[in-house]
């Protein structure tokens, strides 16, 4: 409980001084819904001339497209300082964290704040309204307590990912730059139905980067259309669960890392 | 006129690039991902239908690996450059050099475009061809024309991102103004979604800036959507672009060059 106090004592001194720079924090929550904007218009505005893609409507995709931006949001509001580990690696301000008596994690997670996440978020909360009226969805509180579990597990997904990629930086020290790679995967591979492709990708989305498991399979249970999923059927259901066991494998990796850590010297 | 020393402003760029190989890969292959996936995507999109607003699908593949393929030859750090300049105060060394601070920006763009631009391009072109089928120009002529098309495209973005570079001697920060400005250009120029598959009042709107210059046009050359006397006149458009924006920023130069006294450095 005293950890979670000071947790969030830390994170709430880290948005008051983004709150300094009054511009800032507005031009950055901007930035967030504009960067969002860009995918979501490029989707609407092909399918509004051709009206489907792979047996997907325009509203459809627009839900599957909602479902990633949410869990993305919950990512950015929360973890986002996770891609700015490797950086600290590098230049040996990992030190620092070491030596203070709180999770090393915890504490590069709150250190400094990205407001980028509350566009995402308010942005995301928008499309979900939208898309409900749209798909005529009568959300029951069971549907909506999954949705919850959806969102949570497809943030874990995504933590995961970048948690890996950043604690590669205890060997390698251009990692940062892999982060870019998974960016390009779980910004743009994630936003289509994962059934246009090859079944390469198919495994590759499902399997070794699961960002499928962010959008897809639970969209498919949402949108009554199980039948369609890859794999099995069961797959719709699992994204609470593939989010939970891929955060502990992560952060096993995160605490092999840690042990191996040895300070630049510099 | 100083030749050389422009010469060897234009050269740095590909020096910096021997220097970050990883990065360079990197950046290589994220492109390449992206051709692929624009692929998948507008196969899906067609679904085995025919042509829409006459482009079919394999048009609208060549359309979009070339459109992630010429960034690389089109796009610029030039707003970062000036940026950087204004903030540190090193703007007030390139003053008492003996060179033009415009001139020695376009040598060192130039440089960029061709010397990291140009070979970025060739190779992820050729890495692209393995996952993705792409059409030749629609003749030799149209070939011919978007080469110069992709110059002169070259020239007007250039222009552009200086004037987006210069407003930092004004609000020494260009992190927002940069970011809006390129979500405008990245869809008014057609460099995402073709004009033709837009609203009219898209078409209209874009019709009247300089963003399609950047990729609606020299990619309409290329597929023979714009030929014969039309090209002179997109050609044309674009060479005018290119007068009217170097003029502004010429403008804007001369007011920056004032604005420099008052911050002292």
């Amino acid at each position: 409980m005293h950890r979670l106090r000071v947790l969030g004592l830390v994170m709430l001194a880290g948005i008051k001084s983004r709150m300094e720079y009054r511009l800032d924090f507005f031009l950055r929550v901007t930035m967030g819904v504009v960067w969002n904007l860009t995918s979501l218009i490029f989707i609407w505005a092909v399918l509004t001339r051709f009206r489907s893609m792979a047996g997907w409507s325009q509203e459809e995709v627009f839900f599957i497209y909602t479902l990633r931006l949410l869990a993305h949001a919950c990512y950015c509001l929360l973890f986002h300082n996770v891609q700015v580990v490797s950086r600290y690696v590098r230049r040996g301000g990992f030190d620092r964290v070491l030596l203070r008596p709180l999770n090393p994690l915890l504490q590069l997670i709150t250190w400094e704040y990205d407001p980028a996440g509350i566009g995402d978020l308010g942005l995301g909360l928008v499309c979900f309204v939208m898309v409900s009226r749209l798909l005529e969805f009568h959300w029951t509180p069971p549907a909506l307590a999954f949705l919850v579990l959806v969102v949570a597990g497809g943030c874990l997904i995504e933590l995961s990912l970048f948690l890996t990629i950043n604690t590669l930086a205890f060997w390698i020290t251009e990692a940062g730059r892999l982060t870019w790679l998974v960016v390009t995967f779980s910004d743009n591979f994630a936003l289509y139905p994962l059934n246009i492709y090859n079944g390469v990708l198919q495994f590759v989305l499902t399997f070794l980067i699961p960002v499928g498991f962010m959008s897809y399979y639970p969209a498919t249970l949402f949108l009554n259309r199980t039948g369609d999923t890859l794999f099995s059927p069961a797959f719709a259901y699992l994204t609470p669960l593939v989010g939970l066991v891929l955060f502990a494998l992560a952060y096993s990796f995160w605490r092999v890392g840690i042990n191996r850590y040895q300070s630049t010297g510099s | 006129m100083n030749l050389r020393g422009y010469l060897k402003l234009a050269q740095a760029p590909f020096q910096t690039m021997l220097a970050y190989r990883t990065a360079t890969l990197i950046e290589c292959l994220g492109v390449v991902l992206r051709v692929y996936l624009m692929r998948v995507f507008w196969t899906a999109v067609y679904g085995g239908g025919g042509p829409v607003e006459g482009i079919t699908l394999p048009m609208m593949i060549t359309y979009a690996t070339l459109s992630n393929v010429q960034g690389f030859v089109i796009s610029s750090w030039v707003q970062w450059a000036v940026q950087g300049k204004v903030r540190d105060g090193s703007i007030v060394i390139d003053l008492i050099r003996p060179y033009g601070f415009l001139r020695s920006l376009a040598a060192s763009h130039l440089g960029g475009a061709l010397l990291w631009g140009g070979p970025m391009a060739v190779l992820t072109l050729v890495a692209s061809l393995l996952l993705v089928d792409l059409q030749p120009p629609a003749s030799l002529a149209a070939g011919l024309a978007y080469s110069a098309s992709l110059i002169l495209a070259m020239g007007v973005n250039f222009c552009l991102l200086t004037m987006v570079g210069l407003v930092a001697f004004w609000t020494l920060e260009l992190f927002g103004f940069n970011f809006i400005f390129e979500f405008l250009s990245q869809f008014l120029s057609g460099g995402l979604i073709p004009l033709w598959f837009l609203p009219l009042w898209v078409r209209r709107t874009a019709e009247w800036l300089p963003f399609q210059s950047l990729a609606h046009l020299p990619l309409s050359i290329y597929l023979g959507k714009i030929g014969g006397t039309a090209i002179w006149m997109a050609l044309l458009k674009q060479a005018a672009w290119i007068g009217l924006l170097a003029a502004i920023v010429w403008l804007i130069w001369k007011a920056a060059e004032r604005k420099i006294i008052v911050q002292g450095g």
